[in-house]
């Protein structure tokens, strides 16, 4: 506990500016006034699918439990608040780097949106029975559960993912899940599986302290804050075996030769190759890129989605795309950047390269969702429903991509994305950057999916165009402000450093 | 002879610190100057501006009798610069590296060749397809000098070349300093290695707090005596 809070007051200290510090504690001020927003608007709800949404509780809180696991799993066991090459020379013990990585688990929109929706959930099927504030305890408790489990479930994959061995089980464990997966929708048996859901019996724990039915209440809340301790010794212990692990895993990567290919026709085809390899040879990237572009299609598809909610998946996970380097470009680079600023091109060059590879990606990504995600939609589309999924791909590639690019130039940083817990930024600006790109990329897709709705094309067309214009006078701004001299050393002397 | 490098009343400031204060260089063809300093002494930040990576505050720079302010892109067409710290794309290969460098300064036949007997005589050939990333210190310094040769440069500036390089290493930089010499290029070499410094170049200029202090034959700097020399000068 004593390392871990002098690893928070050193973050705290390293947060320079002043709005900076004031923005981070308005957001840690903020949690438990969503909670208690989230509580009330459930509350205040109209009751009249009361019984529906009883019903599709345990789902949601199923829902929750996945995304507990994957989100670690997909950071490579959790978010760090500070990269490993910067704690070298300290003895930090791997309980701290445990509970460092719970500790910045809320720092992820995706969690944080999920678990409000449990609290109002909760809050929700409660209704005006006097225990709420009980059932609201087990909710809480079955929240730290599940990040927990889900934090020491991920460190236990990323441990054996360190040997060969370890990697082919890993796969194999992962085919055997998508195959049951697909099995399930295949035979129509999704109800069936949710209806035995294994957090019914929490959602029946909630339910008892909500009709104050005492005794029932505590046996199951303090059986899952048994569970919760019994969770927290594991994964702390799973933790500790997966840094002790030899990692030969990004040796591995790293000693392969790669093929050698014909020189690329112009510079910026030049450039931009190196930019894609930069990308796809880092761990992180790659398995985020895989598990954005895959997960939320095929979520998507198991569920059946109707097209105008349909919209909403590439429009988050172009946000995702943006998020996995995107918000600093040029950090893909490295200590290379000095080199390659030392080379005669033209400076636009560099930047057009980047902006290509990142547009590649994020439209790429957002692209690959909509296609996986309207393979099992409801009905044959209409002219409307294409166009609205069509122009939100490309509505908010453009909108995320322009937002990349200036947030690159503006808030340049050195970040190795080497190793499966890198991140292009510290925990709490990718925080800021999540917000602030899923925001607008969810009011474009509820925008495109009002669109859909009412069935008019040409207005979706129309928004498409605007957006996109938008965005690229905003990328042609920053691109000319690459041009100044001062501007491209400010930026090559962050990224390079360190 | 006009001097291949060539530095004015170069200054350099970041807010209010000053890394170069007012810097008087020059460089012949066919000459090597060791910079020398303490930590801090705006060798690497001279080295930058140089190299067209850093605009200067104040003051000239010319790179063959070019501006590097106001014609960046033809200065950097005459100059090979390894950087002092990384210079390495981490998840490119030094085939990739060299490939780029040959592209963007339109290295036409011959450059592979070249490039492999460049690998093969800094020991990085077997290395030659596997990403930087995995390098050691040693290896990436020795790569960062084969990519400042490459294209046979008009000025050579090496950044702390030797640092954390093998003796034979060390040796095949040496050489290479040579063959650029013998061939007219102007060398700026900045490294903390005395010895190193004295056996590259003829002279050797001492900064301290972004301004020359001394500037002397670099023979005169061998030995103990040089050492101590060398020592008083940074105090």
């Amino acid at each position: 506990m004593t390392q871990l809070l002098e690893l928070v007051r050193l973050r705290w200290r390293m947060v320079r500016s002043e709005r900076v510090r004031f923005g981070l504690a308005l957001l840690a001020a903020l949690i438990p006034g969503l909670i208690c927003g989230a509580v009330i608007a459930g509350q205040l709800a109209p009751r009249g699918r009361s019984f529906d949404v009883t019903v599709l509780a345990p789902t949601a809180f199923l829902g929750f439990a996945v995304l507990s696991l994957v989100a670690p799993l997909a950071a490579g066991g959790g978010n760090e608040l500070f990269p490993p090459d910067q704690l070298t020379p300290f003895p930090i013990r791997p309980s701290t780097e445990f509970a460092a990585s719970l500790l910045v688990a809320p720092l992820n929109l995706a969690w944080m949106s999920q678990a409000l929706l449990l609290f109002g959930v909760t809050s929700f099927v409660t209704g005006d029975r006097p225990g709420l504030g009980l059932a609201l305890v087990t909710t809480l408790v079955y929240v730290a559960l599940v990040t927990v489990a889900g934090q020491g479930v991920a460190w236990l994959i990323i441990g054996a993912r360190q040997s060969a061995t370890g990697r082919r089980l890993v796969w194999t464990l992962a085919g055997a899940v998508a195959a049951v997966v697909v099995l399930v929708v295949r035979t129509h048996a999704g109800y069936a599986v949710l209806d035995n859901s294994p957090t019914t019996p929490v959602v029946s724990t909630a339910l008892d302290g909500a009709a104050e039915r005492g005794a029932r209440w505590l046996v199951g809340t303090a059986q899952l804050g048994g569970l919760l301790v019994i969770a927290y010794l594991c994964g702390q212990r799973a933790c500790a075996w997966a840094l002790r692990r030899p990692g030969d895993g990004q040796r591995f990567r790293e000693s392969r030769t790669h093929r050698r290919r014909l020189p690329a026709p112009g510079p910026v085809r030049a450039l931009a190759r190196v930019d894609r390899a930069g990308v796809w040879r880092s761990s992180p990237l790659r398995r985020g890129l895989l598990v954005l572009t895959l997960l939320p299609g095929f979520v998507a598809a198991g569920a059946g989605l109707e097209w105008e909610s349909l919209v909403v998946v590439p429009a988050l996970v172009t946000a995702g795309a943006g998020l996995l380097f995107g918000v600093n470009v040029f950090c893909l680079d490295g200590g290379g950047a000095t080199w390659l600023a030392s080379l005669p091109h033209q400076p636009r060059h560099a930047i057009m390269a980047k902006t290509l590879v990142l547009a590649e990606t994020i439209a790429g990504s957002g692209l690959i969702a909509a296609v996986a995600g309207s393979l099992r939609a409801e009905h044959p589309p209409t002219l409307a429903d294409l166009t609205a999924l069509l122009g939100c791909v490309v509505s908010c590639s453009a909108v995320v991509l322009a937002t990349c690019v200036h947030v690159s130039l503006t808030h340049p940083r050195h970040a190795l994305l080497r190793g499966g817990r890198d991140t292009p930024a510290p925990p709490a600006a990718m925080a800021v950057y999540s917000v602030r790109l899923a925001t607008v990329t969810t009011l474009i897709g509820l925008l495109f999916g009002g669109v859909a709705h009412a069935g008019s094309a040409s207005v979706a067309a129309v928004l498409t165009l605007g957006l996109t214009t938008l965005s690229v006078v905003s990328l042609a701004r920053s691109i000319r402000s690459w041009d100044d001299p001062c501007e491209r050393a400010r930026v090559v002397a962050a990224v390079s450093s360190g | 002879m006009p001097a291949q490098v060539e530095t004015r009343g170069l200054r350099v400031a970041f807010g209010p610190v000053v890394a170069v204060a007012s810097l008087d260089l020059s460089v012949q063809p066919g000459t090597a100057v060791a910079l020398v300093g303490r930590n801090g002494a705006g060798k690497s930040t001279t080295l930058r501006v140089l190299a067209g990576v850093l605009p200067p505050t104040g003051g000239d720079a010319r790179i063959a009798g070019i501006d590097v302010a106001r014609d960046p892109a033809g200065a950097k067409a005459q100059v090979g610069y390894c950087p002092d710290v990384g210079g390495l794309i981490p998840r490119a290969t030094p085939w990739e590296h060299l490939q780029l460098a040959a592209k963007l300064r339109g290295l036409r036949d011959g450059w592979a060749e070249r490039a492999t007997a460049l690998l093969d005589r800094f020991d990085l050939l077997g290395a030659a397809d596997r990403v930087t990333a995995g390098f050691s210190h040693g290896m990436g310094r020795r790569l960062s000098v084969v990519l400042a040769v490459l294209h046979s440069p008009a000025v050579l500036l090496l950044d702390e070349p030797f640092d954390g390089v093998d003796p034979l290493g060390a040796q095949a930089t040496l050489d290479v300093i040579a063959e650029a010499r013998a061939a007219g290029a102007a060398v700026v070499v900045s490294t903390h290695l005395l010895q190193l410094a004295v056996e590259a170049c003829d002279e050797a200029v001492v900064l301290r707090g972004g301004r020359v202090v001394a500037a002397a034959p670099a023979a005169e700097l061998r030995g103990e005596a040089g050492e101590r020399r060398y020592r008083s000068l940074l105090a």
